[in-house]
């Protein structure tokens, strides 16, 4: 949703990366399937993620060609659609709801009004989805309204919140067939990154507007809150590792390592540069070498 | 992974009982077994249930023991007759359900627990260290440091939770992207087993000193 949690492309094998854009590829078109042109427009690296997280084995995960609405002329590879995608749709449509909401209350004029644009589109793709995923409608709408009440009491333990976040990527795994609570487990921290990268992200804004922003109980100005976003980050990409040997074979898994290990980090680095100049593949600018 | 109970329910600490209450009913409607017979979900299901019933036990006895217990009632009376003293008894108790992955368990015992000291908190912090609340872990870490500063397993904890190393970002170092992942792999994997191990616990048998 916000693209925090995505992999250091650099050092994926060749495969790896074709494999991770058909899966992005594949969640495309299974938004589209299942709730509608427009909603394809919804995709995001980390919902791919959870899609990537949530495939069940090596026979769930099939490749085929197909053309691409976004640039016709060429065929792309994509995931042949799954349970974990289709999950993975679901959880797209219903974070976007809330997330179009809160634009509402924060963003500038003209994004407000675009948002008034597309906010019934998103209400009648989300009732599909509370129809064919009772239990992850349910549980994602209650961890959203926990963390909405936290934010507005001002809590003042960061982990508690994240704690709430974390909930509406554990509710994810409810419908996987195997390694539920390996899954579950590593949706939760997931969410819980994407939650501390986004609080970094708005850090300086937050502070601006002097708006709630969950680094603030920790960190009084940028730097500092980084520092600590990049050491919760190290206990986050620790506890992975054990839970992803439980997920080996998840032909995904050495992508979903590179997530944690490179990916993340470089979001929170990425947070220093404005959205503009942000490279969305690659080294960021600057000199290096191999 | 044992869950904060008021996390569990979807409330805050600061709910009143009638918010709490009415949680307790949405979930337990929700997930009403009756509803899950020869479901696909239903071991999700009864899982949940589960999960909420304890939950709503905890808070409620959270909330009605307040301050003035210092005893606790019969949760750990039995490891009285250990013959130590209370106190280091009831401690060894947490400590081995910690050991033994049973963080609701323990937790449950420390809540009861209105007088607590240094151990309590070292004790707390690796419940919550397990769970994944790495940040109230170290507050708690560094609260046991601070109150008995003499003890050096609780100066270790706080040391490794501020040790953390923060991983190379570029991949430059290491040169080819595998080395740079596995790097950051050890790096991560001695770090969590080195924490594991101080709370008691191991994450790891072939890394590390005990």
């Amino acid at each position: 949703m916000f693209g925090y949690i995505k992999p250091f492309s650099p050092d994926l094998r060749v495969r790896e990366l074709e494999g991770y854009r058909a899966v992005y590829c594949g969640l495309c078109r299974a938004l589209k399937k299942e709730y509608g042109l427009f909603a394809s427009l919804l995709v995001s690296y980390d919902m791919t993620f959870a899609a990537m997280v949530l495939t069940e084995g090596r026979e769930d995960c099939r490749f085929a060609s197909c053309r691409c609405v976004a640039s016709p002329f060429r065929k792309k590879t994509c995931a042949v659609i799954n349970d974990a995608l289709k999950v993975a749709a679901a959880g797209t449509v219903l974070t976007a709801l809330r997330k179009a909401e809160d634009d509402l209350r924060d963003e500038s004029f003209f994004k407000r009004l675009g948002v008034r644009l597309y906010r019934p589109f998103l209400k009648h793709w989300t009732k599909k989805a509370e129809k064919k995923y009772p239990e992850l409608a349910f549980e994602t709408g209650r961890a959203l309204s926990l963390y909405e009440t936290l934010e507005k009491e001002n809590c003042e333990s960061v982990d508690r919140m994240l704690d709430a976040a974390g909930m509406s990527g554990e509710a994810l795994a409810s419908y996987a067939k195997s390694e539920r609570h390996a899954r579950a487990a590593i949706l939760y921290d997931a969410a819980r990154f994407m939650t501390i990268a986004d609080a970094l992200d708005d850090f300086r804004e937050d502070e601006k507007k002097g708006r709630f922003n969950l680094l603030r109980a920790r960190a009084g100005r940028y730097e500092e809150a980084k520092e600590y976003s990049l050491r919760y980050l190290a206990f986050l990409s620790a506890g992975a590792e054990e839970k992803l040997e439980k997920l080996s074979f998840d032909p995904y898994q050495p992508i979903l390592r590179n997530v944690f290990l490179l990916g993340m980090r470089r979001s929170l680095e990425e947070t220093e540069t404005p959205h503009r100049k942000r490279r969305k593949r690659g080294y960021p600018h600057g000199e290096r070498s191999l | 992974m044992a869950k904060d109970p008021y996390s569990v329910l979807g409330v805050s600490p600061q709910a009143t009982d009638e918010e709490i209450k009415k949680a307790y009913r949405e979930l337990a409607k929700k997930y009403h077994p009756d509803a899950y017979r020869n479901h696909p979900l239903s071991e999700l299901a009864e899982e949940k249930m589960k999960e909420i019933n304890e939950a709503y036990d905890e808070v409620q006895k959270m909330r009605a023991g307040g301050s003035s217990r210092t005893d606790g009632g019969s949760a750990y009376s039995y490891s009285d007759s250990n013959g130590s003293s209370g106190r280091s008894g009831v401690y060894r108790t947490v400590r081995m359900y910690i050991q033994s992955g049973n963080l609701g368990g323990a937790e449950q015992i420390l809540n009861g627990i209105a007088d607590r000291d240094a151990e309590w908190y070292f004790l707390m912090g690796s419940i919550l260290y397990r769970r994944g609340w790495y940040d109230d872990a170290r507050s708690n870490f560094e609260t046991a440091a601070s109150m008995d500063p003499g003890n050096a397993e609780y100066r270790a904890a706080v040391e490794r939770m501020n040790a953390v190393n923060r991983t190379g970002f570029t991949g430059t170092g290491a040169g080819a992207g595998g080395n740079d992942a596995f790097c950051n792999l050890c790096q991560g994997l001695i770090c969590a087993d080195c924490l594991c191990e101080a709370c008691g616990a191991n994450l790891c048998p072939c890394i590390g000193c005990r």
